[in-house]
């Protein structure tokens, strides 16, 4: 009787540790999911955050892409009203003078798409990325990202070159997380010419990745620092004009994207060179 | 001032397509150059009386321009048109350093415009 009271007991035990156990392990499980996605969603915010500071900065390239098509809409627009009126077209022929007139309308509108598809540009760029990967075209997506920096560049007096190798394969990616990361390493580009430079955008295929780099003939950076690159709030950009974010989180976007990045060459007073490198879309896919 | 001679010099085709529908039927003799270093052979060969000149351009800037037409005789008077803004700052500098006038892209005003190259001219 004491002996099967005993092994009552034990059973109970047994069977309240394991219960324990497995709460504890639930709770475990639970909050590691928990901080995991909370990490995720601190790292969205501030790629979020990053990005709209961004687009601060290139508010005054922007700008202007938008106010020098509307301004020219409206200059041909008031030379031609103001040519009317002041009587300059009045031995001009009917026929001529529509025709002219149709000109101008025609200028109006090349002008006013010219506007309308940076804003969308723009609009597009600001939303955040998803996360959802799919086929990416590099040639289109950079041509999308210099539709919104390559003012700042001509504006700086930097001359880009552009490098793209022929049938560059597709990429599996975020597409506009992968806008993100090229628009965030041509900004540290432009931002380390301080007079008149070059960057140069090379784009190949090595041994079934996409590799691109990043060349700008700009201030370089000192050895000693390089390590840190890529750490939060490193950076060598005067105070005010860098959040130290961008590195850091370009590297979690291109890692969360399958790829890497990193420093290639430096050299104080020559430049930088950084190359981002994805797997090919047809090696990624298959994988997953 | 119909048959002032001026030299338009921006990279931006749309511009210089504006200025010469503007400036051209009213009698103006209006050259114009997209690249600044033809700017430079054509302000040497045309003798402008009036310049309107963007400031960022590339392969030569506003103060390489301005410099060259102070060496001129009759030296041209320079008008810079640009969207470049920097709070003032350059803007204030070419005019003590003897730019006639300065106006900021997009212009708002075609007439004004005239008048100014209209009085720079008669200067």
């Amino acid at each position: 009787m004491k002996l099967q009271w005993i092994v009552g007991l034990m059973l109970q035990l047994v069977v309240f540790i394991s219960i324990g156990i497995a709460v504890i392990f639930i709770i475990r499980k639970y909050n590691k999911k928990q901080s995991s996605e909370d990490a995720g969603e601190a790292q969205l915010t501030a790629a979020q955050n990053e990005k709209l500071a961004v687009i601060g900065t290139l508010s005054a390239g922007i700008n202007h892409e938008i106010c020098n098509p509307l301004g020219i809409a409206r200059g041909q627009c008031e030379a031609f009203l103001l040519n009317l009126k002041d009587g300059i077209y009045k031995d001009e022929d009917p026929g001529k003078l529509l025709k002219k007139a149709q000109e101008i309308m025609e200028k109006v509108i090349r002008e006013t798409d010219r506007a309308a598809a940076i804003t969308r540009k723009l609009s597009d760029f600001a939303k955040p990325a998803k996360g959802d990967a799919e086929l990416v075209d590099v040639n289109k997506e950079l041509d999308e990202v210099l539709g919104l920096i390559g003012y700042e560049l001509r504006l700086d007096k930097i001359r880009l070159e552009r490098e793209i190798a022929d049938n560059l394969p597709q990429l599996f990616v975020d597409r506009k997380q992968f806008q993100e990361v090229i628009f965030n390493i041509l900004r540290n580009a432009v931002q380390a010419i301080e007079e008149k430079g070059k960057i140069s955008i090379r784009a190949s295929e090595e041994k079934g990745n996409v590799v691109i780099d990043v060349q700008d003939t700009g201030s370089g950076i000192d050895r000693e620092r390089t390590k840190e690159l890529f750490s939060p709030f490193f950076t060598t950009k005067r105070h005010g004009s860098g959040t130290g974010l961008g590195l850091f989180i370009v590297r979690q976007i291109v890692e969360k994207n399958g790829g890497k990045i990193y420093m290639k060459d430096t050299k104080v007073g020559i430049g930088t060179t950084f190359t981002i490198e994805f797997p090919a879309a047809s090696s990624r896919i298959s994988r997953v | 001032m119909a048959g002032c001679r001026i030299l338009a010099i921006d990279d931006e085709v749309e511009f210089i397509d504006l200025l010469i529908n503007y400036f051209r039927p009213r009698g103006y003799d209006i050259d114009t150059s997209m690249r600044g270093v033809r700017g430079i052979e054509m302000m040497k060969q045309r003798r402008p009386d009036v310049i309107l000149c963007d400031l960022k351009m590339p392969g030569i800037d506003g103060d390489e321009v301005l410099k060259l037409t102070k060496t001129m005789q009759p030296a041209p008077k320079l008008i810079f048109i640009t969207a470049y803004n920097d709070g003032g700052k350059t803007k204030d500098r070419l005019l003590n350093m003897g730019a006639y006038a300065f106006f900021d892209k997009p212009i708002t005003s075609l007439k004004i415009l005239e008048e100014t190259v209209n009085k720079a001219a008669g200067n």
